[in-house]
């Protein structure tokens, strides 16, 4: 489990400082306070490759496809959000220690030593009777990731331009457990994601828990979830009492499949770490007591640890019947902006606890 | 103005925060707060809609925790003292002790005894009333300062209670929050439903915040704010 993370000049934070992490962290904040950022960070620190960093992009939807040939200021323009105020001459550094102190580390930035000359894409047509001129080249630092596993490994993967302005992304092993990030509804779901997780489940014989779930929770009438694919690609279908024949999930409720996906992420995950942004997303307001209470059962017995945001009071109150007598397993962070920088406060879970039983706003 | 916090606190805008026991000492704190023009305290009380079901001073862990979590926000101002102000009941002894409990319980610290203000930087407190060296309620109190305005009430109380039965089958402490509220109805007579705690809104309210009896307690205030 990850007890701290130590981030400086990533997104919106200068410095974040995470630390007594536990094994249910609940993130809180106005828009635009660093919430995602604080999952992203988590993600990248435990992940540590180009294509993680590149990821992020598309989760957040943005440049679906790297443009290719690339220039210099195309290229850096796919990173500068990354770093904090856009500034890249000051690093990405972050360093996370789990239970037993060992550490990951990472150090994100442009290495101008190993620029790769680009050719010029576009030559202008030129008079005839003119030479042609000589363009020079553009110099493209790749981004360089420096890091260092739990096991003291160290490597360097890079993001580069090669010399025809394509793109490459070293690919590299991740530097933590596994992690799964479960972005905003608002932003891209996978449909296949609860498939593809539910047949791994089957596969182990694990599936009945998240089956018994479903229908004591949502659906009565719930006889069975598979995985079929009968247009080739593989989809989660629900065998229902009262129909004929079974339903992709997702037409059901969107909220359902969300909630198979997230419940077997968490069992799936064990020993990971699980990401789940607007947690309450398409899920109805009673079913928020047992979604924290499946979490936490779930994340206890496979050693899975839970980031999850949310923006929703019923969602923060719905913690309290899963919180109470298991408050140490619990801890709010709450991300709050002041002077142009996030920064997130930790409250522990005896605290938590206390005070949304009191009433007290901790969004 | 009033510096009584909102039940759902959120963030805490006073350097000093005085905790109550009920909603009625509240607002004999806050009322004393204007009339001495201090202005750097919040005061608030447990919630009587906790999952729980605890109230009073049985609230207190639960209520203390609960301004950690405030205090931690980052819009909060930063918290310099925590006051506390319950009845010290049949024994005050047990009082200061439940509360002191509490504290530890919320990971403040604690004074060593009542009536005095310890720690620094920050500093905790913790009042009992009627005020020191008694055993009573807040009620009892404000009957005191009634009475010093206008002596008869009391025969007239004690009458009162006498031909109801009140006074042979009450126990002292409710004996009083039954005289208090009798006394209150029947003065806000366009608010006979009144309390210790509404009677403040009243023109007619029958305790004058002035009363040389809220001297203690409002020389305790101002010291622990200053």
């Amino acid at each position: 489990m990850i007890r701290s993370l130590h981030a400086e000049n990533f997104r919106c934070f200068k410095k974040l400082d995470l630390y007594d992490l536990q094994r249910v962290n609940v993130v809180v904040g106005k828009n635009a306070t660093g919430k995602t950022a604080l999952m992203e960070a988590m993600r990248l620190a435990l992940g540590g490759t180009p294509n993680v960093l590149w990821g992020m992009n598309q989760t957040r939807g943005f440049f679906a496809n790297v443009p290719q040939p690339i220039t210099r200021e195309g290229f850096e323009s796919l990173w500068s959000a990354y770093f904090f105020n856009f500034d890249p001459s000051e690093a990405i550094s972050m360093d996370c220690a789990d239970n037993e102190d060992h550490h990951a580390t990472i150090r994100i930035f442009y290495d101008a030593q190993r620029s790769v000359a680009v050719m010029p894409q576009h030559i202008p047509q030129q008079q005839p009777q003119q030479p042609p001129p000589v363009l020079p080249s553009s110099f493209i630092p790749p981004l360089a990731f420096q890091r260092c596993n739990f096991s003291g490994e160290s490597s360097t993967l890079y993001a580069s331009v090669q010399a025809q302005g394509g793109v490459n992304f070293d690919s590299g092993p991740e530097l933590g457990p596994v992690t799964e990030f479960f972005p905003s509804s608002a932003w891209n779901f996978n449909p296949i994601l609860p498939a593809q997780m539910f047949s791994q489940l089957s596969l182990q014989k694990r599936e009945k828990a998240i089956v018994d779930a479903v229908r004591d929770e949502f659906e009565p009438s719930l006889e069975s979830l598979l995985v079929l694919s009968p247009s080739g690609a593989p989809g989660l279908y629900a065998g229902l009492r009262y129909l004929k024949e079974k339903l992709p999930i997702g037409y059901l409720s969107a909220g359902i499949s969300r909630f198979v996906a997230m419940l077997s992420a968490v069992l799936l995950r064990g020993k990971g770490v699980v990401l789940i942004d607007e947690i309450e997303n398409g899920i109805s307001y009673k079913i928020f007591q047992p979604l924290w209470k499946y979490l936490l059962k779930f994340a206890v017995d496979n050693d899975t640890q839970i980031f999850a945001s949310t923006h929703s009071l019923e969602c923060v109150r719905a913690l309290l019947p899963a919180m109470q007598g298991h408050e140490r397993e619990f801890t709010l962070l709450r991300a709050e902006r002041t002077n142009g920088s996030s920064a997130i406060t930790l409250v522990p879970g005896r605290f938590l606890e206390s005070a949304i039983d009191q009433g007290v706003e901790v969004r | 103005m009033t510096f009584i916090q909102p039940q759902a606190l959120d963030f805490l805008p006073h350097p000093f925060f005085i905790a109550t026991e009920g909603i009625g000492d509240a607002r004999l704190i806050d009322e004393l707060l204007q009339f001495r023009g201090i202005t750097n305290c919040s005061v608030g009380c447990p919630s009587r809609i906790s999952s729980k079901g605890k109230t009073g001073k049985d609230a207190f862990p639960d209520y203390f925790a609960a301004i950690q979590t405030a205090r931690r926000r980052v819009d909060s101002t930063q918290l310099l003292g925590l006051l506390v102000v319950a009845d010290a009941d049949a024994n005050a002894g047990e009082a200061f002790g439940a509360i002191r409990t509490g504290l530890d319980q919320a990971a403040f610290p604690a004074p060593d005894k009542p009536f005095s203000i310890e720690g620094n930087p920050f500093r905790t407190a913790v009042y009992l009333l009627p005020g020191e060296g008694k055993t009573g309620t807040l009620e009892h109190l404000l009957l005191d300062a009634a009475f010093v305005k206008a002596p008869s009430l009391q025969d007239c109380l004690d009458d009162f209670s006498t031909c109801t039965g009140a006074l042979r089958s009450s126990k002292p402490n409710k004996l009083a929050k039954m005289r208090m509220s009798a006394l209150a109805a029947a003065f806000c007579e366009d608010n006979p439903w009144c309390s210790a705690h509404t009677m403040w809104s009243d023109d007619k309210n029958p305790v004058p915040i002035d009363s040389p009896c809220f001297n203690h307690i409002g020389d305790f205030v101002t010291r622990f704010a200053s």
